[in-house]
């Protein structure tokens, strides 16, 4: 398993919520809603992450910079439900819930700490539509954590639409993966 | 004017190589024609093939194939016209490349019409030396227009988006240029994070295009000649999707500074925005019409996901397309009244044509599944779009009439994203001769 030195308290949590998109369908049947189990949240022992980066494959070309944070990325049995994140109705399901919660949790009785909010979509539908709706997904996710008491200070967002997938493939299975948003903490 | 320059780009050219060009469909009927080899005089370049095989690549012309051409003539004197009535040509070209006194390639040939024997057309085209690709595309848009009607495209430019290590945390972008056909080209930037939207100014000058290497979107423009680059928009939020107005004085483009994404306008010159549209659904995706007055752009305000048009003096909105739950991302054609976009159909993404408000629904141009980001030759006649082949995105060519598809793949990886030029300054001379 992956370990990273110097870390916060909270070390880095990752999370992906895979949020059914139907790919900017608007009429379209309820699609599963894929969570991904991440390890349980205490603030002892930092959750682990679960897939390792590959090493680089040009020592010239500096790594994705995006933060600190690594990505958890979906292993195992992901919990899917008929619910979602319709299109254009940003609700989230009842397990990205669940899970955003403890995230909320944390978050509100760690003030210093702050947290990158990251949509992504998959590959279907246009780029710079997709550049929005990743914006819409991450502001469901961001709108829950301020409800939850969450303050605004420790949270940005950010879209990378449909340019920045996990899984580079065309299949179902590859959309799904790539319809998410993810959790830095930095 | 405010003037940021962030950094300045060397443009590093490639080898050329250029896309494998292979065409899906032609014409039902091609027209028959010869580029005979030219008589090359001293170590001149040699520009009948790249004249030929611009001319194959049209989908238009079937061209003779040397070794079957029973005459080799360079002027219309030598031409023997029985041996290409039975060859079935209709057009033959001949000509001469030398080297001038001045320094200057000189390329001078004659298009012939076989069935009346007459010479249509007579010219002379000449350009440095080095420039001899240029000269040879220059001498293959002045035929191709006198055959078709038709401005040539052989001399244009492209833009696009090349992907390597997709989906790993060393992914990396980068943004070039090429000749229409991928040959000749230069990498205007490289970036670990992604580039996105490229589209150039009328005038060919300038690129506007979004890059990822701030941590978040933000619109840059880079001037081609000099490779100074500058932040134009890096509001909290998305900033995406800026196209040039076609007098070249404004960027259309989508921020969601205000909270939500909608269009805006910015003045190039002063950088002020004018807000457009105020709806909190998604607005993005602006593109313009010729004559300036119109925006159009892609909407899920009504439920679903449709390109509207709104006047620019009023702001009067409405709604263009009425079929499907997905038309996105528009071009309008030149004629102002018919538009190009992303159409799904089926569950697949193709490149559609139709009418603005027609009630007849679309016409599909495109067959693969992933089609997008659709870029109008500069004169209007073909397509350039992105697609998605065995996993790796490639470039393809349609006609806006459905009937010439092409396909250009590049070596170097996963294409995306093309933009078409404007056709540019040229570096060279023609004239009727």
């Amino acid at each position: 398993m992956h370990k990273h030195n110097g870390l916060t308290w909270l070390g880095i949590v990752a999370v992906c919520l895979l949020l059914s998109a139907c790919a900017g369908q608007l009429v379209c049947q309820p699609e599963e809603v894929a969570v991904v189990p991440v390890e349980p949240v205490v603030d002892t022992q930092p959750p682990q992450v679960i897939t390792p980066p590959p090493e680089p494959l040009d020592d010239d070309f500096i790594p994705n910079p995006a933060g600190p944070g690594k990505i958890a990325v979906v292993d195992g049995n992901p919990i899917t439900a008929q619910a979602g994140f319709a299109f254009d109705d940003a609700a989230l399901s009842p397990q990205a819930r669940a899970v955003l919660s403890r995230h909320a949790q944390l978050l509100v009785e760690n003030r210093s700490q702050r947290v990158l909010v990251e949509g992504h979509c998959d590959e279907r539908g246009t780029r710079e539509y997709n550049l929005a709706l990743g914006e819409r997904r991450a502001m469901a996710v961001v709108d829950f954590f301020l409800a939850n008491g969450v303050r605004a200070s420790q949270i940005d967002s950010r879209s990378f639409g449909e340019e920045r997938p996990i899984d580079p493939g065309s299949s179902e299975s590859a959309w799904a993966k790539n319809r998410r948003v993810e959790l830095k903490y930095y | 004017m405010k003037k940021i320059i962030s950094s300045v780009c060397l443009f590093i050219p490639f080898l050329v190589q250029g896309f494998e060009i292979t065409i899906d469909q032609g014409l039902d009927k091609l027209t028959r024609m010869a580029v005979v080899p030219f008589q090359v005089k001293g170590n001149a370049p040699d520009v009948a093939q790249t004249i030929a095989s611009d001319l194959r690549s049209s989908g238009q012309f079937e061209l003779i194939r040397e070794e079957h051409m029973l005459s080799l003539p360079t002027e219309p004197k030598e031409i023997a016209y029985r041996d290409w009535r039975i060859l079935e040509t209709e057009y033959l070209v001949v000509g001469t490349s030398e080297v001038g006194d001045s320094g200057r390639l000189e390329v001078e040939f004659h298009v012939i019409d076989v069935h009346s024997e007459r010479i249509l057309d007579s010219a002379k085209v000449s350009g440095e030396v080095q420039n001899f690709v240029d000269v040879a595309h220059g001498a293959a848009d002045t035929i191709y227009e006198l055959l078709t009607g038709t401005k040539g495209i052989f001399s244009t430019k492209v833009i696009y988006i090349l992907v390597e290590n997709r989906a790993t945390d060393y992914a990396k972008f980068s943004l070039i240029k090429s000749d229409w056909d991928g040959a000749r080209e230069t990498v205007l930037l490289t970036s670990s994070q992604p580039l996105m939207s490229p589209s150039w100014s009328p005038d060919g000058n300038y690129i506007t295009y979004v890059s990822f290497e701030s941590g978040n979107s933000a619109i840059h423009i880079m001037d081609l000649t000099s490779g100074e680059v500058e932040v134009i928009a890096a509001y909290e939020g998305v900033n995406s999707a800026p196209v040039y107005s076609p007098d070249g004085s404004n960027l259309a483009m989508t921020l969601s500074r205000s909270g939500n994404p909608e269009i805006y306008t910015m003045d190039v010159r002063e950088r002020t925005l004018r807000q457009i549209t105020d709806h909190h659904a998604i607005d993005t995706e602006a593109t313009w019409s010729h004559d300036g007055r119109r925006l159009l752009f892609t909407s899920d305000r009504s439920g679903t996901v449709q390109i509207f048009q709104v006047d620019l003096d009023t702001l009067m909105t409405q709604r263009v397309t009425n079929h499907g739950s997905y038309n996105a991302r528009a071009r309008m054609l030149p004629d102002d009244n018919h538009l190009v976009f992303v159409h799904r159909f089926e569950g697949t993404f193709h490149i559609a044509w139709q009418r603005i408000r027609s009630m007849t629904g679309p016409r599909i141009l495109s067959s693969k599944v992933l089609d997008e980001s659709p870029s109008l030759s500069p004169n209007g006649a073909m397509l350039l779009y992105a697609t998605k082949e065995r996993e790796k995105g490639i470039l393809a060519i349609v006609s806006v009439d459905g009937r010439i598809s092409l396909r250009l793949p590049s070596a170097k990886g996963s294409v995306q994203e093309p933009a078409w030029s404007p056709f540019l300054p040229s570096l060279i001379d023609v004239q009727d001769i």
